[in-house]
């Protein structure tokens, strides 16, 4: 076995989950069932991902607004290789354009089983990983 | 203070090209840079410079000793992985033209493929870049650069009409080179269209022959000043740019939040200031290096570097046009899904000897080489000419 074969047997299930202060809102929002962006209380701008300012107008002061889940397929992948654990094979990934306005990338549940269309609608569903760490997901409408 | 030619590459080296080279990165380094100095004429002893990548594991101080070199006044790095490759060449420069070092080695060693592979998933690999924004994605099951680079490309093909069979050019382009090339890790292995075709999906739109190879090796270069290189033992090539950019939205392999998600935003704002820093045109271009981290994404490279129109790689790329004898031969040396992957650095040493008249490969008459660093990422890039 191959120095990189014992590191991938030996690598823990799931990753433990990285955060910071730049995420606790929107993961917090998760662990509640809902999709909660950072919407910049300066210039209204909508962030995506979450960061600790707002790029347009560089302010710090945000309000976490509530989103809808619905978006439309932007783009995607169908993974084969190299198996990722948690996830089938294939699995898909889909990049969204919510219907606020901003992307969101997430797996598309069942993506292999679907006829995929960019500009297909898609919800957001709220799932847990396998260590019970609070996440989401797509799913075709 | 303007830059352009006022330095050059005087001297090239660099191990084979393998999947398990046998030895430490620390020897593959030092053999590279040997033979880069070898290659010039000019002693270890020298050298008062380095600039490297900061994802090589070898260390100035480790180099230095190995090399029996003496005083250094210099030492660089350049961050983002292939990004880094032009950038080494702005950084060696600029030291070089101010004075803060007089004789720069840059160089790439790595056991990408018998040690820590890139290609792997990214949960398993032990530093994350942008450690927050990967674990989100790692989460939801977007793991390996192909694909990252499968969710940019895919959407390329769907606003520029782009086919499979587009992209399989690319990689017949390469692999006609490489087979050519006895470098190369595919030396004397040609493709066809089937079996472009038939190779297995990794992360579609992607296959296995649209990634770049895994590779075991070590690269170097030497940089000095114009002046001085016209004295030493090889037709200097000079620097006539090199330039680094981040644009807007770019971030490492998932530029995503962007208008235009295709990897193409930093590679146009590295293009655009190699071409005013140099007074040059797309039109005085001869040869193309073009970071092939996947083979498709040099079709968008093409678009940012001004070679044809946004959209239109698909019909500049028909025909034999980046093949050796087309309008714009590209990755003469087989590229890195051909000839093998050490970020980049390979493709400076092939943009050398074209300039230098020396390729295996060889362009009839090469006057400014393009080379650039990968694309979706912090990328770089240079514009290497003839005296």
């Amino acid at each position: 076995m191959s120095r990189n074969e014992d590191r991938r047997a030996q690598a823990g299930p799931v990753p433990p989950k990285v955060s910071s202060y730049d995420f606790e809102a929107f993961y917090g929002a998760i662990a509640q069932h809902e999709l909660r962006m950072p919407r910049c209380l300066g210039c209204g701008a909508l962030q995506h991902p979450p960061g600790p300012m707002c790029p347009e107008c560089n302010g710090m002061a945000f309000e976490q607004q509530l989103c809808s889940g619905r978006a439309r397929l932007y783009s995607y992948t169908v993974i084969h290789h190299p198996p990722l654990y948690g996830f089938p094979t294939p699995h898909v990934v889909a990049l969204a354009e919510m219907e606020e306005g901003f992307r969101l990338l997430a797996g598309l549940v069942d993506g292999d089983r679907i006829e995929i269309e960019i500009g297909m609608p898609l919800t957001l569903r709220f799932v847990e990983q396998e260590d019970g760490v609070p996440s989401y997901r797509f799913v075709a409408e | 203070m303007e830059l352009s030619r006022k330095a050059s590459i005087v001297g090239i080296g660099q191990t084979e090209f393998s999947k398990n080279s046998g030895r430490s990165e620390l020897r593959l380094c030092t053999e590279a840079v040997t033979a880069a100095l070898a290659d010039a004429g000019i002693s270890p002893h020298d050298v008062d410079g380095f600039v490297s990548f900061c994802m090589d594991n070898n260390t100035e101080g480790e180099v230095a000793r190995a090399l029996g070199m003496r005083d250094l006044t210099y030492f660089g790095r350049v961050d983002q992985g292939g990004g880094a490759c032009g950038g080494t060449i702005l950084q060696a420069a600029m030291a070089v033209a101010t004075g803060a070092a007089r004789t720069v080695v840059c160089w790439r060693a790595m056991n990408e493929r018998s040690g820590a592979r890139f290609g792997q998933p990214s949960a398993q690999l032990q530093v994350m870049p942008d450690p927050e924004l990967t674990w989100m994605y790692v989460s939801q099951g977007l793991q390996s650069a192909a694909s990252y680079m499968a969710v940019m490309m895919r959407r390329y093909m769907y606003e520029t009409g782009a086919t499979r069979e587009d992209f399989g050019r690319i990689a017949l382009a390469a692999r006609k080179h490489a087979a050519i090339n006895p470098h190369a890790w595919f030396h004397g292995q040609p493709i066809s269209m089937e079996d472009y075709l038939a190779s297995r999906p990794i992360a579609e739109p992607l296959c296995l022959l649209d990634c770049c190879q895994e590779t075991d090796g070590g690269v170097a270069f030497v940089i000095t000043s114009t002046q001085r290189a016209r004295d030493l033992r090889q037709k200097p090539v000079l620097i006539s740019a090199a330039a680094q950019g981040i644009r807007k939205g770019t971030n490492a392999m998932a530029c995503f939040y962007r208008a235009d998600i295709s990897p193409r935003d930093e590679v146009r704002l590295v293009g655009d200031q190699l071409y005013a820093k140099s007074n040059l045109t797309s039109d005085d271009i001869d040869v193309a290096i073009i970071y092939d981290h996947f083979g498709p994404s040099v079709m968008p490279a093409l678009e940012a570097l001004g070679f044809c129109e946004y959209g239109e790689a698909k019909d500049f790329i028909r025909d034999g046009g980046i093949e050796l004898g087309g309008h714009l031969p590209v990755n003469t040396h087989g590229g890195q899904v051909g000839e093998g992957y050490i970020h980049g650095m390979n493709g400076v040493l092939e943009a050398v000897r074209q300039v230098r008249g020396t390729a295996i490969n060889q362009v009839e008459t090469v006057n400014h080489v393009m080379v650039t660093g990968a694309s979706g990422v912090p990328t770089s890039g240079a514009i290497l000419s003839a005296l």
